[in-house]
């Protein structure tokens, strides 16, 4: 007997088992975000919240689902207990210290803590230094995200969560870019290159190009790669002036009153004041050196030599050994048929 | 057991059971629709290394992180390769931090320790998931959960990066079943490599989760760990380094020499900017402040250019902007307090500008040689044009300077002596003495002399600096912090004394007391003590042979040593050249030879030349040697007074004979004490001790003694006992100081130090030495003590502060409180992070027992066949 199909289709069979009532996503597809202060926040914080939450919980039971973007995120969690930890292991056990070998170790101690403040300071706003002009310049952002909808398999029969969202970047593998993201939808009325035409225009390629997307494909790519390259290298340079920074003589004036406790606003305030003298004359002694052999020339060196990492960087970026095709799109684009991108 | 939706999918749709047919090749379908096309493949493969093709596999690493450098530059590269240029970023980025704290580091090992911090901070990170996760899961649960693999394109990767993604066909079946049997999966499972590789994927996702949760922790103690460990053989390497250094410097002096330029360089440098201009003081001291750079004393600039002065005077003078100005300073200062008109001021002085056309255009005198009789001529013109310009200001002015004024004006500035007259002095003020090619020749040999001098010095310098400079680094400090490690050995403290007294300088001396007398009352330990002590004291003679270098005080050598000959040389040879100098027609070089030499005609003699630039040179190390020497000697000495007293021979106690018992209790516990606690301090100031005003002198019993420990009947018995000082008992302390210093040394205490011949006769003259200096009536400003100075035969002997400090030395209880800080706080630390990273290792390790755990299918049931085959 062959029962009818219909009786089937009736069923509305969903492979995610979600009740469309019990779980709402922000997003139902991949969806391309805007790469603002905001957006960077809700992403770095459930980032953060995820890999010392979930995705351990998640990993430490062998989860099917466990993936590499999961691992990834994860890698935060040994960044930030590092950093605690080099910071306990340099003043950790200096209180059990007699009051005078306190007072020694103390401002070693506490340098090498600034020195990891600073670090991760210094290596993630460096970045903004080749990104931003990279950005200004060709209009291509490496670091636009977007939000992927992940779908799982069920841990069991009850479970009704089967999608996940992870934030990706748009340009995070210079092999497979989401391409298919920027291009514009029907729906927004602008055309659908639009995005292309911008860089294409920005880069000098000419404006109203007919496939304005397949000429700067490979520019964009050579951009990704060197924008990465540049970032990469310049920021651990600028991380390491950071803690060069940290090692200075002057912020011993600023450990002397430093307080977080903000309730109390005059030493708050008191502290915040010490720690812009303390900045000022730390940059300075850096980059005058404080009268040793070398201190003269390593300052001003860690200084130029990361600024060069970040500017050749850039100019990098803006030299392309890639040639705009000569050909005429229209010779090879039959512009009746409907194109499928990817 | 978890369903399977779309299993469950599919039995909802009530189809017809499927039934697989039989496998039916058909060629010709099968080429129609050329099935037989699949993808090649691939030549990915599993990496089974070992530690052996590290080398191989580390240049390997190296060239493809360089190929892909290249690649990112021109923006070709791929992922794999970007991602390599994140850790090419972090290490690059690590080496600069380590270069910048190398350029801030004093001494070679700090500097050495900043890139051992790079290197062990960096192999924590690769050593931490191989030692805590990657061995104990491979004896677990059978297979390497850190396992990397070749793709088909050449890229290493992890296996189990992406649980998502994992390349099984890499690992064949009997892999698979052998680690499938290594982990108790039954063989007789349906799909037996399919839960094979989910247990592993399972395994593998925790243990990555595991990594991601301890490397942080683990990874910044790990790093300081290795560091701490690897201090003491980075030590002994840069030790015998730098004793191989030393010896070559001291044996090939003149290789050792670094011929650097750079006072020639930058005098002619000076001269040639001011070649046939005025010689003048200002310049003088230029060219003195380079010629003598490095040397690092402004006497000697001094001397350099007092004798340039000499050299070059011709007495003439000339004029110029800086005499202008001081006229107009002068003159204005003088006319202050006269005149209350500023305007007035500015209408009498004659600014710069007028001044100097004045003395150019009118006059024709501007940067001219001027003799004195010229310059007195010149005065007198300037002279008559202000009293001109007194007369034409008074004419005009509104309000006219008074007669009083004028007058006043004339004295203080006009008529005023030479001496204190403000325009004679500028007029004077620039001697007239040009550069020109026979000054500049003169200038350039002194500066080559000099030169070639601070080239050899800096030679000595080094030698010095690394045998016995004041650091951390340097051959006597290592000497001392081995010494001090040997003797601590010996005192056999324990961690916990340690923590007790780190604390309390007093307590230490306590301890120290107890330990001494514990060591003196047995026999064996006395000799197993002194003997390892004095093997230990008597390297110094080996690391710093005494025909190179010694104190000239307690080493009976009266030679000269290597070191200070080649000194004596350095500065001869200096001496000789300056006296030998050509061009040299006016003065001499007396105050340069002096400020460096010695004064006197015997300049070019070594002796007696105190106070002098070689002096310090030679003094310096022989001060730092006795110093070092007479803390460990003292140790030496202490031991073997407690010793001597536990004995209880009267031969070894003759200080003590025929005194009342009670002082001699006194006279031992101020003794013990003394060579423990004694600082430099106490000899200027006091000996407060605990005695009694009036002691029992009817018992002159000895003092008792039980078990080689002393057993007091009046010491600290009485109510009334303090610490006090008695002015008119002068011999107590001489007594104290005998007992200490003056007896012959236990007969035990000599049989171990005879075969250390250097060490016993340094040893028995360092007693003879602080006996004569500092145990005798001179110690201390008490006139009362001095009563037996007219029949004191070493009346007038002399001492001062820095002798007192030289023989006394450190004080004990102060080198082994200072030894107890530093070790607790060590300790403290090792102990704290050391249990950290032992907790969180065990923790891991611990984890992983439980890790893979899932539920074993059921077994296919056993047909009559399959046991049959079974």
């Amino acid at each position: 007997m062959i029962l009818p199909v219909s009786s089937n289709l009736n069923q509305k069979t969903d492979f995610s088992a979600e009740k469309s009532d019990e779980k709402k996503q922000k997003y139902n597809h991949d969806t391309l975000l805007q790469n603002n202060f905001s957006t960077r926040f809700r992403i770095g914080m459930d980032k953060f919240t995820n890999a010392i939450t979930l995705y351990p919980a998640k990993g430490l039971k062998g989860n099917r689902n466990a993936n590499f973007y999961e691992f990834l995120t994860m890698g935060q969690v040994p960044y930030l207990i590092g950093s605690g930890m080099l910071m306990a292991v340099f003043n950790g056990a200096r209180h059990f210290f007699s009051p005078d070998a306190q007072k020694a170790a103390a401002p070693l101690g506490k340098k090498m803590a600034l020195g990891v403040i600073f670090y991760g300071l210094a290596k993630e706003f460096s970045k903004n230094l080749v990104t931003s002009p990279v950005h200004w310049i060709t209009g291509v952002d490496t670091n636009l995200p977007y939000a992927k909808v992940n779908y799982e398999l069920p841990d069991d029969i009850y479970d009704t969560d089967i999608t996940s969202i992870e934030y990706h970047k748009v340009f995070e593998s210079v092999e497979f870019p989401r391409w298919d993201l920027l291009y514009m939808d029907s729906s927004s009325g602008k055309p659908r290159n639009t995005y292309f035409d911008k860089v294409a225009k920005k880069l000098g390629l000419g404006t109203n190009l007919k496939d304005s997307d397949q000429e700067v494909k490979p520019r964009i790519k050579e951009i990704v790669v060197k924008t990465n390259l540049a970032q990469n290298l310049s920021s651990y340079l600028w991380a390491a002036t950071g803690v060069a920074l940290a090692f200075q003589k002057p912020w011993e004036e600023f450990f002397n009153v430093a307080t977080l406790k903000f309730w109390k606003p005059k030493e708050f305030g008191k502290s915040l004041s010490i720690f812009a003298k303390s900045l000022e004359r730390s940059l300075y002694n850096f980059y005058k050196g404080d009268g040793s052999k070398y201190s003269k020339y390593t300052g001003k060196a860690m200084i130029f030599t990361s600024l060069a990492a970040s500017m050749l960087g850039v100019l990098n970026v803006m030299s392309s050994s890639l040639k705009p095709s000569k050909l005429d799109s229209g010779d090879i684009i039959e512009k009746e048929r409907k194109y499928v991108v990817n | 057991m978890k369903t399977n939706l779309i299993q469950s999918f599919i039995n909802t749709q009530n189809f017809l059971p499927y039934h697989k047919k039989g496998r039916e090749f058909d060629l010709d379908h099968e080429l129609k629709n050329k099935t037989f096309m699949r993808p090649l493949k691939g030549n990915g493969y599993l990496i089974k290394s070992n530690i052996f093709d590290a080398p191989a596999i580390m240049v390997k690493s190296a060239v493809y992180d360089i190929n892909a450098l290249n690649h990112s530059v021109k923006g070709k590269a791929n992922d794999h390769e970007l991602g390599k240029m994140n850790d090419l970023g972090m290490k690059v980025g690590g080496l600069a931090i380590a270069g910048y704290l190398f350029t801030r580091r004093q001494t070679p090992m700090t500097k050495a320790m900043e890139f051992v911090g790079l290197g062990s901070f960096f192999a924590s990170m690769a050593l931490w998931p191989k030692i805590a996760l990657q061995i104990p899961a491979r004896l677990i649960h059978g297979f390497n959960v850190q396992q990397q693999y070749v793709d088909s394109m050449g890229r290493k990767k992890p296996f189990f990066q992406d649980p998502q993604f994992l390349p099984w066909d890499l690992y064949s079946d009997d892999e698979i079943n052998k680690i499938g049997d290594r982990m108790g999966v039954p063989r007789n499972i349906e799909n037996r490599r399919d839960f094979i590789q989910e247990k592993m994927k399972k395994i593998a996702i925790q243990n990555n989760t595991l990594w991601m949760l301890t490397a942080g922790f683990a990874t910044p103690v790990m790093s300081a760990l290795i560091c701490n460990q690897l201090e003491k053989p980075l030590g002994s390497l840069l030790s015998a380094n730098r004793n191989n250094a030393n010896n070559h410097i001291l044996n090939h002096f003149t290789k050792s020499v670094n011929n650097t330029n750079d006072i020639i360089k930058n005098v002619n440098n000076l001269l040639s900017i001011n070649q046939n201009q005025p010689l003048t003081e200002k310049l003088l001291k230029q060219l003195s402040a380079e010629m003598t750079k490095g040397f690092d004393s402004p006497y000697v600039t001094d001397a350099v250019t007092q004798d340039l002065k000499g050299l070059l005077d011709t007495k003439t003078f000339v004029i110029d902007d800086n005499s202008i100005k001081t006229i107009i300073k002068g003159s204005r200062d003088a006319l202050k307090n006269l005149v209350d008109d500023p305007d007035a001021i500015d209408k009498l002085v004659m600014n710069s500008e007028d001044l100097t056309h004045y003395f150019d255009y009118e006059k024709g005198y501007f940067l001219n040689s001027q003799t004195p009789a010229q310059i007195n001529k010149i005065f007198r013109e300037y002279q008559n044009l202000m009293l001109k310009r007194l007369e034409d200001y008074n004419k005009t002015a509104a309000n006219p300077l008074s007669e009083e004024t004028i007058m006043q004006i004339q004295d203080r500035l006009l008529f005023a002596p030479q001496k204190n007259n403000p325009i004679y002095k500028g007029l004077t003020q620039e001697t007239y003495t040009v550069l020109d090619a026979n000054n500049q020749k003169t200038i350039r040999f002194i500066a080559q002399a000099l030169n070639d001098l601070r080239a050899e010095l800096s030679a000595a310098e080094k030698y010095l600096m690394n045998q016995l400079g004041q650091a951390p680094e340097t051959t006597i400090a290592d000497y001392w912090n081995n010494t001090v490690k040997t003797f601590i050995e010996c005192l056999n403290l324990s961690h916990k004394q340690m923590e007790a007294v780190r604390g309390d300088r007093l307590a230490v001396a306590e301890l120290l007391r107890d330990s001494y007398d514990r060591i003196a009352s047995d026999k064996k330990l006395y000799n197993q003590v002194v003997s390892k002590l004095v093997k230990q004291i008597s390297k110094i003679n080996k690391l710093i042979k005494q025909t190179d270098v010694n104190d000239n005080i307690l080493t009976n050598d009266s030679k000269a040593t290597k070191f200070d000959a080649r000194i004596d040389a350095i500065f001869n040879k200096f001496a000789k050249t300056l006296k030998d100098i050509p061009y040299f027609e006016n003065g001499n070089m007396e105050c340069i030879i002096r400020e460096f030499i010695g004064s006197g005609n015997s300049a070019l003699s070594p002796e007696n030349h105190n106070g002098s630039y070689k002096d310090v040179y030679k003094v310096m190390l022989k001060e730092r040697l006795l110093g070092v020497k007479s803390s460990f000697y003292r140790i030496l000495n202490a031991l073997d007074l407690h010793r001597r007293i536990a004995v209880g021979d009267k031969k070894y106690i003759t200080s003590l004979h025929d005194l009342p018992r009670e002082v001699k209790e006194e006279a031992v516990e101020l003794s013990k004490g003394l060579g423990i606690n004694a600082h430099t301090a106490d000899f200027f100031t006091k000996f407060f001790s605990k005695r009694h005003p009036k002691p029992n002198v009817q018992d002159t019993d000895e003092i008792q003694l039980k078990n080689g420990k002393t057993v007091y009947k009046y010491f600290n018995k009485q109510k009334h006992t303090k610490r006090i000082d008695i002015p008119q008992d002068a011999s107590f302390f001489k007594q104290v100081m005998s007992l200490q210093y003056k007896e012959s040394l236990l007969d035990e205490t000599e049989q171990i130090l005879k075969p250390y011949k250097e060490l016993y006769g340094e040893f028995l003259k360092y007693r003879e030495l602080v006996f004569h200096q500092i145990g005798n009536i001179h110690y201390i400003e008490k006139i009362l003590h001095k009563v037996d100075l007219a029949n004191n035969k070493d009346a007038g002997c002399s001492l001062n502060s820095k002798t007192i400090f030289e023989t006394i030395g450190a004080a004990t209880d102060e080198i082994v409180h200072n030894y107890c800080k530093q070790t607790y706080n060590t300790d403290k630390w090792l102990k704290m992070f050391g249990t950290t990273g032992a907790v969180l290792l065990g923790l891991t390790v611990f984890a992983q027992f439980f890790f893979g755990r899932m539920k074993t299918p059921k077994p296919i049931p056993q047909t009559p066949e399959t046991n049959k085959d079974n």
